[in-house]
């Protein structure tokens, strides 16, 4: 029963969550460009309303785009409650779900606001969708009245009366201790991030790290960020480096895991390297966990900073002490890498290769 | 005689699970010689979708998701095995016995 609860919450935060990247991924990467940009200016608070008046047009374009990439980011409260909301209600949800999470983000409740406001509104909706019954007649009194009013009433008041303000403390505590660390702690933080990363690839305990650290960002932390996305692509690269380095502990399938999970792991996705966890899970993840520590570690060690959420290649341009970041990565990739072949005992047995791609339509229909 | 399964796959970022899944399904069923037609919920949208005919002739859907199905009225009174994402990925031909088992204890 609890585990059955436990799975519909997990897959209503993912459906919303899901809704919710697109936004932090277009604004976190329209911000880091103002910012870069005003760097080869000198300037390093771009953000600052002095430079609205600049005489520079593209300095002034830049203070405009700092602040455009900033109404980005603060949808992302708004939309993951919604979609939290939709998911466990449908449509009837969307509205009071917006409410609450926009309040949940003036609140300062932050992230965790904004998932209890999606849950309040979904369930909220469902129960009185469920349980107000009016005579047939005026039973559309309930999705078009009842459901908005009442579902956002009990929204708005729970989460600024209930969960707001012990919420907000969590939030301002936990942006605290992560401003406040420093030296070692920092490093040791950046490995714990990198580790969970690399410990389920694209599961539960990685998209936790990896989200925390993107709602982070929209409060300018960027050491768990900067940690987490080069957590990310460790492992996809180094299962597909040690499929090259030691072509014959593989069998042709894996060779060609191998092969996609090098191109997945530049674009920034985890997921390459499934195959391989899948395959042979306890030789696989304690080198992909060591290996994503590490290159998490070395880069907030090192100094570099990646305030978009961006693992791929593509956003490498955007990292201050980008060449520190690179080679944080290529370390991390060489542990993975490494250890993986080190563990994987000797090579296998060929399996018979299945073409998934000649579905017979007659066969089907008859 | 060959049995009849669809599947609709998603995850949350819809790059990569969703179509692990579909493949790993689609293989699983190849091999147990059974015949499958896998519905992509990915973040391109959807592809692959199952028609009303589709969903007709299958005698089982499985949902192997993590997120929430889109349009998921198609398959009303169907029998439906939701599963995680993962699963097929572990297992395919665990997941596609599951569901027709379902089938065959009603």
């Amino acid at each position: 029963m609890v585990k059955k609860i436990g799975s519909e919450l997990k897959k209503h935060v993912l459906t919303g969550i899901s809704y919710m990247i697109p936004l932090v991924i277009a604004g976190a990467v329209i911000m880091a460009i103002a910012r870069v940009g005003g760097s080869f200016y000198g300037i390093t608070d771009i953000w600052d309303s002095n430079y609205a008046e600049n005489s520079n047009g593209i300095i002034k374009l830049l203070h405009s785009l700092d602040g455009f990439g900033g109404i980005a980011l603060g949808l992302m409260f708004p939309v993951i409650a919604a979609f939290i909301g939709y998911s466990i209600a449908d449509k009837l949800a969307i509205a009071p779900a917006l409410v609450g999470g926009l309040l949940a983000k003036d609140i300062g409740s932050g992230f965790l606001g904004a998932l209890a406001a999606g849950l309040i509104a979904g369930y909220a909706c469902l129960l009185i969708k469920k349980h107000i019954k009016l005579p047939k007649a005026a039973a559309s009194i309930v999705p078009v009245f009842l459901v908005p009013v009442l579902g956002t009433l009990i929204t708005v008041l729970l989460i600024n009366y209930v969960i707001g303000i012990p919420f907000a403390n969590l939030n301002f505590g936990l942006e605290n201790w992560l401003n406040g660390l420093s030296g070692s702690n920092q490093i040791l933080m950046a490995a714990i991030i990198g580790a969970m990363v690399g410990f389920d690839l694209g599961g539960p305990v990685n998209k936790a790290a990896v989200t925390t650290a993107m709602a982070l960002l929209a409060s300018g932390i960027y050491a768990p960020n900067t940690a987490a996305q080069v957590a990310i692509i460790i492992p996809p690269l180094g299962l597909g480096l040690a499929t090259v380095l030691a072509k014959r502990k593989y069998n042709t399938e894996l060779r060609e895991a191998g092969k996609s999970s090098l191109v997945m792991g530049l674009v920034g996705i985890s997921e390459g390297a499934i195959p391989f966890a899948v395959e042979s899970p306890l030789k696989v993840i304690p080198a992909t966990v060591l290996g994503s520590a590490a290159g998490g570690a070395l880069a907030v060690g090192l100094g570099s900073i990646n305030q978009a959420p961006i693992s791929g290649f593509y956003g490498w341009f955007t990292i201050i002490q980008w060449p520190l970041y690179i080679l944080s990565i290529l370390i991390g990739t060489l542990i993975v890498a490494g250890l993986s072949i080190l563990l994987r005992g000797n090579p296998l047995v060929v399996e018979d290769k299945v073409e998934e791609d000649d579905f017979d339509e007659a066969e089907w229909e008859a | 005689m060959k049995r009849k399964i669809i599947a609709v796959t998603a995850c949350a970022t819809g790059v990569a699970h969703t179509f692990m899944a579909a493949s790993a399904l689609k293989k699983g069923a190849k091999l147990m010689g059974n015949l499958i037609k896998v519905e992509t919920q990915g973040a391109t949208g959807v592809e692959n979708e199952l028609t009303e005919k589709d969903v007709n002739i299958a005698e089982v859907v499985i949902f192997a998701v993590d997120t929430k199905v889109r349009n998921k009225g198609r398959f009303d009174g169907k029998i439906i095995l939701e599963v995680p994402v993962n699963a097929p990925i572990k297992n395919a031909e665990k997941v596609i016995s599951d569901a027709l088992r379902l089938i065959d204890e009603k």
